[in-house]
């Protein structure tokens, strides 16, 4: 079979490989993009598309604080309506730790411009929130919720407005370095001079097959979605346990994770136990939902690093990946595609990201 | 009978002119459909719409492909229901 040529092959269709592929389109680059399903059918399409600056690490962050202005300008760079709202988040915290480690990274993020501050539970417009068991809560006004399908396919028209390839349901299911790469999928066959992996769990075997280990975990989180009910709820809340946030049709949607439940990238069973937890904090948050009905509970996967921070950069001659992220996968997509595409273009990691190559795990 | 007039999805408000202009916009699987415009997202969980946007697809594309995960509940349940029991079931 002979092989269709590009500069760039971006595998994953989430946001990370999305916002990659559409950043090197955009300076002219060849790029195919190849998504075993469709686009947005892994973690990014799993989650509440919640968009936030204030992070427990610094160099977070910062890329964080570039991805807010360039969400700001998304919809009309892609063109495309992204659902975005300004719904800021609410931080729940039970105990004086979480309020004494809150407090330093609302210190820390300030400095970069984040705006975040506690405030009296008093001062909240939230009769519906049971907070008698809350030491403090946080308000984090700036804070988006996008719809994360909006976003996939916005960054699809992007790209094939810019004339790149996307490719779905096609999964890439051999890569070899030969020269550049060769790889070859359920449908075809590519060949590259640069790849770039950000397949989310799926990441893992690919990898493998290049001889490249990363330590890499797969965490898996479940979500509850309620029957849709009139607009109550602005902003997203996090609690310890849980998130929660009504969408722009009115669903409730919370999720829950548990760190210590064995689980595979194939995983994505929806269980009752998870569903049973998620209930009950909800509940526990607003009581005025528990005859509310759950209409639908679907699973999805964190992948995560020791140090729980993702692995952005390179990882071999040519070869770059974005993985390892956790909630940050989306809110961080514009600003790390777009380091990521120039980092690629230059061969070498832009200091922006340093503190995530995935060198760092190397002795 | 006009497209903008044949409802193919009772609990999200789909009729058949919005999965043709789906379709026409590029979204030529049955998940991506099934988000685009919201068919089998409702409360019975498109039980009744889904088979049809299948076949629909299959005629105008030749799409072939599995219906959607069925996730639980199978029917809708109240929350405080499913807090009060598998908690310790794992």
């Amino acid at each position: 079979m002979s092989a269709e040529s590009f500069e760039y092959a971006v595998v994953g269709g989430g946001i990370q490989g999305l916002s990659a592929a559409y950043e090197l389109a955009k300076i002219g680059r060849s790029v195919v993009l190849l998504e075993e399903r469709y686009l947005g059918s892994g973690s990014t399409g799993r989650g509440f598309g919640g968009i936030r600056t204030l992070h427990g690490d610094e160099s977070y962050v910062r890329v964080a604080v570039k991805s807010m202005s360039m969400w700001r300008k998304l919809s009309q760079e892609l063109r495309y309506n992204l659902m975005l709202r300004k719904a800021g988040y609410l931080f729940l915290l039970y105990t004086r730790e979480e309020e004494e480690r809150m407090e330093e990274n609302i210190k820390m993020a300030r400095r970069y411009g984040v705006k975040a501050r506690f405030i009296d539970p008093s001062e909240l417009n939230t009769p519906y929130l049971d907070l008698s068991e809350v030491a403090a809560v946080v308000e984090h006004p700036e804070a988006l919720v996008a719809l994360p399908f909006s976003v996939v396919w916005g960054y699809w028209r992007g790209i094939s407005r810019l004339g790149g390839a996307v490719k779905t349901w096609e999964k890439v299911v051999d890569i070899e370095v030969d020269g550049g790469f060769k790889l070859k999928t359920t449908r075809g066959a590519y060949r590259a001079d640069v790849v770039i992996i950000a397949a989310g769990s799926g990441s893992i075997e690919l990898l493998k097959k290049l001889g490249v280990e990363l330590p890499l975990a797969v965490v898996k989180k479940e979500a509850v979605v309620t029957e849709s009910l009139k607009p109550f709820l602005k902003p997203l809340i996090v609690t310890p346990k849980i998130a929660v946030v009504q969408s722009a049709r009115g669903e409730v949607l919370a999720d829950y994770y548990a760190e210590d439940i064995p689980t595979t990238p194939e995983d994505l069973s929806a269980t009752h136990y998870m569903a049973s937890f998620v209930a009950k904090y909800l509940i526990k948050l607003i009581p005025k939902l528990a005859l509310v009905n759950v209409i639908r509970q679907w699973a999805g996967h964190y992948v995560s690093t020791p140090d729980l921070k993702p692995a952005i950069g390179d990882v071999g001659e040519n070869l770059w990946v974005s993985v390892g992220w956790r909630s940050g996968g989306f809110m961080m997509g514009p600003a790390v595609g777009k380091l990521l595409a120039e980092s690629a273009v230059r061969g070498k990691l832009l200091s922006e990201l340093e503190s995530f190559s995935p060198y760092r795990f190397k002795r | 009978m006009k497209a903008k007039e044949v409802a193919i999805c009772f609990c999200m408000d789909v009729t058949l002119e919005d999965i043709l202009k789906a379709i026409e916009l590029g979204y030529r699987d049955i998940e991506s459909i099934k988000r685009f415009t919201g068919v089998g997202t409702g409360p019975c969980q498109g039980r009744m719409c889904l088979p049809i946007v299948a076949e629909i697809l299959r005629e105008k594309t030749g799409w072939s492909g599995e219906l959607p995960t069925q996730r639980p509940p199978v029917k809708p349940v109240p929350l405080v229901a499913l807090a009060e029991v598998g908690e310790d079931e794992r």
